[in-house]
């Protein structure tokens, strides 16, 4: 398996590369700089700005320079927020989408498995259709519509919990975990149901319920495992999109986690914030891929690290 | 199955206990140890709280309540007030200041603040490196743009200086009627020289001074707390020396950017003011006779750029005729809805007691003649004009509302294209474009900030247009005394303006947004700038 993880992050290499280089010509080539602004800055302003960021030296150096530091673990210093580098900015976000992301895969996988594991030993009756039918409502309801609707009933009408902010309490979080993982939840009870009832389906079920196990005990030690295959490979670049922070959830419900940072850094033309974004996003994409491969890999006996190694 | 419905039951009764069982921590007036908390939407994480650098209406909102200028002014009708400086006497020519500065006068440290914090600010903001994007407010004294641009490399021959700890003179270049009011702006205000250089140099963009564990400020309020883009939170600076005025004891800055979400925060008691409101609701608000709601006349313009470089636009009879076929009150009452006020001017009326004698109109038949006259009768012949704009629901509205009238009324086809924000800085800066969108807000109470934008190549301009005699009736006016002279330099200029068109206005400006009956003493002034330290809250 350490080959197959080593081999892993070897391919993930040139691949940060050429995702850093693309980034940066985008970023260069884009109309519009981080110093522009309504009230238009005299040309001797803007170079003034543009040294303390080293934007004006040649775009080859700054490509070469920026790439060091970068490997360096230094980011640099974003132009939107002054003062400040991006490593302290992710960091500071990164926790907040953490655990907001955290809440909302739990939230997401506890639900999801729920219905779709119950409509696919129910299938048919109206365990199965209730439970679709939310799931489909899941899919279909963007964040943008169910996180107000849930803040008007919850916080304005009830007055249980607060319209938006973030801190240390339960009460902060809730509401935007749910918001998150509701149209997660909806497509994991989807494919849980889609897996489970191909598993359900296979003759060494039969053979176990042939041979007198309990129902839990066939559903739990032989039918999940395989049941909850599709779900594996969705979780994958799933949890990357939501660690990385959901933009929407986060502004709807004024989280200062990083969700935002990815969009509004390049709208800003924010080079070093949108570089460091780009680079976090593109590792923990490459990350999660590899991570949900492995777990399928151990979790099927039929494939096998030395055969995907090959 | 038994598991499943007992595992889902015990959820959400654990879920819902969470939420019951505890109160709902909203933000009260009042802490529980009774101190007074004023919460602020404010609209966007500052860049920055160095008065310096800082350009933004959220970066002042924050500078507001920890700096004060030599000056300061009374928000009811925005009169000049002692500030930093006690008392000024001006020479006979009006060229000299010289300001007495407070006795006893500290930073939050206790350092005493002197007319030497004064001229290191200045200086700071002039220093060419800085890059600071409002170093041309202080562009009135003698020798500071020479200084700022590097062609004067010596600072004593910038007319700013210390004469001694409690002596602060400035020379200006000619006589500057509103001078003083310039210094309202938060960039003009001082920083710690002791903490600035202790972190970093003088024209360091990035110098950590401002903060938490390092800032120190001379203003009502001290800086306790700043987590970005999540909250700042001010306290009271009992070495202010106006301290006792202060009956506010914390202010929370809440960087709300979506207005939705500010406006339910708003609704649900959590914040006490926001930074503006959804057109939609404004309406909502109106019809319940609400006290929060807030729209009073604010100093900006909305107006179209024309580009007048190109065809067809660089034909003024054309420009007329797109400004009469308009109807301006119809944009005002069913598009935009916040009060806002249709712009016969471009300086918007009243500005400091001036208001431009010219005035536009509009007239559909006028407007047919001229486009005929022009050689586009009905609008035959006339190449397609594209009507520029950035990403916006309102400006989009506005557009679209604009691009029928013009249509409809003079059979004058415009296309619409909107862009990201920073493209469309761009296109505009490089006049790619027939019409563009644009607004002004002024810098100061006077109409130079509207008017001498349009000189010729001037940053501001973005039209192409250029006229001599507009520019020298300009430069005039910024050497002249006496403000009846100089206001009549303004008419005639804004009647140029006017007739040539080069751009388009459409409005005044409003300040909108939702405040809370709780807060005592807020007023309402055509800058929308208020001082914590003369607000109360009510319990």
């Amino acid at each position: 398996m350490w080959k197959y993880i080593l081999k892993r992050i070897l391919e993930a290499i040139p691949v940060l590369l050429i995702v850093y280089t693309i980034t940066f010509a985008l970023l260069k080539i884009a109309p519009g700089g981080p110093f522009d602004s309504e009230k238009q800055v005299s040309p001797e302003v803007k170079k003034a700005l543009e040294a303390h960021y080293g934007f004006d030296k040649p775009l080859h150096i700054q490509y070469t320079s920026n790439l060091v530091k970068a490997l360096k673990g230094n980011l640099g210093i974003s132009t939107r927020f002054k003062g400040r580098t991006v490593r302290e900015i992710v960091s500071e976000g990164l926790p907040r989408t953490l655990v907001l992301g955290g809440m909302a895969i739990c939230i997401a996988l506890f639900f999801g498995l729920l219905a779709g594991v119950t409509a696919s030993l129910k299938k048919n009756t109206l365990l199965d259709y209730i439970p679709m039918s939310i799931a489909m409502f899941g899919i279909c309801v963007p964040t943008f519509l169910l996180g107000p609707v849930l803040v008007l009933i919850f916080s304005i009408y009830l007055g249980w919990l607060p319209t938006a902010g973030w801190d240390a309490s339960f009460q902060h979080k809730i509401l935007p975990a749910i918001t998150l993982g509701a149209a997660y939840a909806a497509f994991i009870a989807r494919l849980s149901r889609g897996g489970m009832l191909e598993v359900l389906s296979q003759d060494y079920i039969r053979t176990a319920k042939a041979k007198g196990l309990s129902p839990q005990r066939v559903l739990f030690k032989h039918a999940l495992k395989g049941g909850i295959f599709p779900v594996i490979s969705f979780l994958g670049p799933a949890v990357a999109g939501l660690l990385a922070g959901s933009f929407v959830v986060e502004t709807i419900f004024m989280i200062p986690g990083i969700g935002k940072y990815y969009v509004q850094s390049a709208l800003n033309r924010d080079l070093t914030l949108t570089m460091g974004m780009t680079l976090f996003l593109s590792f923990l994409i490459i990350g999660f891929n590899m991570l949900s491969d492995i777990f399928l890999i151990w979790l099927n006996p039929k494939l096998s690290f030395s055969k995907e190694s090959k | 199955m038994n598991i499943f419905k007992k595992t889902i039951v015990l959820f959400t009764l654990s879920i819902l206990f969470a939420c019951t069982g505890a109160k709902k921590s909203s933000q009260a007036s009042s802490n529980s140890d009774g101190s007074k908390v004023f919460n602020i939407g404010n609209g966007a994480e500052p860049s920055t709280i160095d008065p310096s650098v800082a350009t933004g209406v959220p970066e002042s909102r924050i500078i507001t309540a920890l700096f004060e200028g030599l000056v300061s002014f009374d928000p009811e009708n925005l009169k000049t007030k002692p500030g930093m400086a006690v008392s000024w006497a001006t020479s006979d020519d009006l060229k000299t200041y010289t300001f007495q500065m407070r006795e006893n006068a500290q930073w939050s440290d206790g350092t005493p603040f002197t007319a030497k914090d004064m001229e290191y600010s200045w200086k700071r903001i002039l220093s060419p490196k800085l890059g600071s994007e409002y170093s041309y407010m202080l562009f009135v004294i003698e020798n500071a743009e020479e200084y700022n641009k590097g062609e004067v490399k010596d600072w004593s021959q910038v007319g700013a200086k210390a004469i001694d700890a409690k002596t602060f003179q400035v020379q200006l270049k000619a006589p500057t009627p509103y001078f003083l009011t310039l210094l309202y702006h938060s960039s003009t205000w001082p920083v710690p020289q002791h903490i600035v250089e202790k972190h970093g140099k003088i024209d360091s963009l990035n110098n950590p001074w401002v903060r938490p564990e390092n800032i120190v400020s001379n203003g009502p309020y001290t800086l306790k707390n700043w987590e970005l883009n999540k909250l700042i939170t001010v306290k009271k600076n009992p070495l202010y020396w106006n301290a006792k005025q202060s009956k506010i004891d914390v202010i929370n800055f809440y960087p709300v950017e979506s207005l939705q979400t500010e406006e339910r925060m708003f609704r649900s008691g959590e914040i006490h003011k926001t930074n503006t409101i959804p057109a939609h609701k404004i309406e909502t608000y109106q019809s319940k006779n609400s006290n929060s709601l807030h729209l009073k006349p604010y100093l900006g313009t909305y107006f179209y750029r024309f580009n007048v470089t190109r065809p067809p636009m660089n034909n003024p009879k054309v420009r007329q005729a797109l400004s009469l076929a308009i109807n301006r009150e119809l944009i005002t009452k069913k598009v935009t809805r916040g009060g806002e006020i249709p712009a016969w001017t471009f300086v918007p009326p009243n500005t400091a007691g001036y208001t431009s004698q010219t005035k536009l109109s509009e007239n559909i038949e006028k407007a047919k003649a001229l486009l005929a006259e022009a050689g586009f009768q009905d609008g035959k012949g006339l190449p397609t004009i594209e009507l520029l704009y950035n990403t916006q629901d309102t400006h989009k509205a506005i557009a679209v509302a604009l691009q029928q009238m013009w249509k409809t009324n003079i059979g004058v086809n415009v296309t619409l294209r909107n862009q990201d924000w920073k493209v469309y800085l761009d296109s505009q800066k490089n006049l790619d474009f027939d019409l563009s969108r644009a607004g002004w807000i002024g810098d100061y109470t006077d109409p130079n900030t509207f008017l001498d934008m349009f000189v010729s190549g001037g940053g501001q301009n973005q039209t192409g247009w250029s006229n001599k005699k507009y520019d020298a009736l300009i430069s005039k006016a910024s050497i002249t005394a006496d403000p009846k002279a100089r206001y009549e330099l303004f008419q005639s200029a804004e009647k140029i303006l006017l007739t040539e068109l080069p751009i388009l206005p459409i409005y005044t400006y409003t300040s909108k947004y939702l405040i809370s009956d709780k807060i005592i003493g807020w007023k309402s002034n055509i800058l929308d700038w208020n001082l914590y330290q003369y607000l109360d809250i009510k319990e």
